[in-house]
């Protein structure tokens, strides 16, 4: 299973109730294609960078979804055929966050190595256990 | 600062030829920690890296905020000469304001 993030801009001028049905459509197609989106954020009409689509702003949503490579695919081939959107950009995260989650594991690791190393031989075992919870 | 006093130095006799020629009496502590040659140069501060020190492990495209700091004012990526980044740290920078980029949230050149 691959955890992907996909954010894609609409066109501003998209009336609000058609965006949801885009948004509620979306999901329907990832389900369909064994995957699951687990988090939908519409980041709202924001400014865009430069221009698209002749368009100098534009409505944001993120999505975070759960699946495999199809998943994706299909996502990404109904936002490429989907009128109202006109941008789109599919990161796929998981193998990032397992790296960060092991840097921050042998960091915490290695502070309470350093803390106990810190104290004495005297410490006392609840000593030891507080800079190990730590 | 960088002036240790007489004896502690720890190179007292395998100090080079060309460093004992100039400035008198000055004399630096290691030699690896000198400053620039022509006298006296105003204080620079040594840059950190900002992620390094915050810890973070990952930089987010989607964190406009802090990744527009790394950016010129014509869009173009700072050189971590100029912003004292890390290498590992550049080149997850990299990544992440090309992919914001990519989304319309950083320009890719802007004109002046």
């Amino acid at each position: 299973m691959r955890t992907y993030e996909v954010v894609f801009i609409i066109r501003p001028d998209t009336p609000e109730e058609e965006i949801d049905s885009l948004i509620e459509s979306l999901q329907q197609a990832v389900r369909d294609a064994h995957g699951q989106v687990v988090k939908v954020e519409k980041w709202g009409k924001r400014p865009l960078a430069y221009r698209v689509a002749r368009q100098r702003e534009g409505y944001y949503v993120f999505f975070e979804l759960q699946g495999m490579g199809e998943a994706l695919r299909e996502l990404e081939r109904r936002l490429k055929v989907a009128e109202p959107v006109i941008k789109f950009l599919g990161v796929r995260v998981d193998l990032e966050r397992k790296k960060q989650e092991k840097l921050r594991h042998r960091r915490e690791h290695q502070a309470a190595r350093r803390q106990r190393a810190a104290v004495p031989q005297g410490g006392t075992a609840s000593e030891a256990q507080a800079s190990a919870g730590a | 600062m960088v002036d240790k006093p007489e004896g502690t130095g720890g190179e007292g006799g395998g100090r080079s030829p060309r460093e004992g020629g100039r400035g008198g009496g000055r004399r630096e502590g290691t030699s690896g920690r000198r400053e620039g040659g022509g006298g006296r140069r105003f204080f620079r501060r040594r840059k950190v890296c900002k992620f390094c020190t915050e810890k973070m492990d990952h930089i987010d495209y989607k964190d406009v905020k802090l990744i527009g700091q790394f950016i010129s004012e014509r869009g173009k990526i700072l050189p971590r000469r100029v912003t004292g980044v890390c290498t590992p740290h550049q080149r997850g920078l990299k990544v992440a304001i090309k992919r914001a980029r990519n989304i319309a949230l950083l320009p890719f050149q802007t004109t002046l």
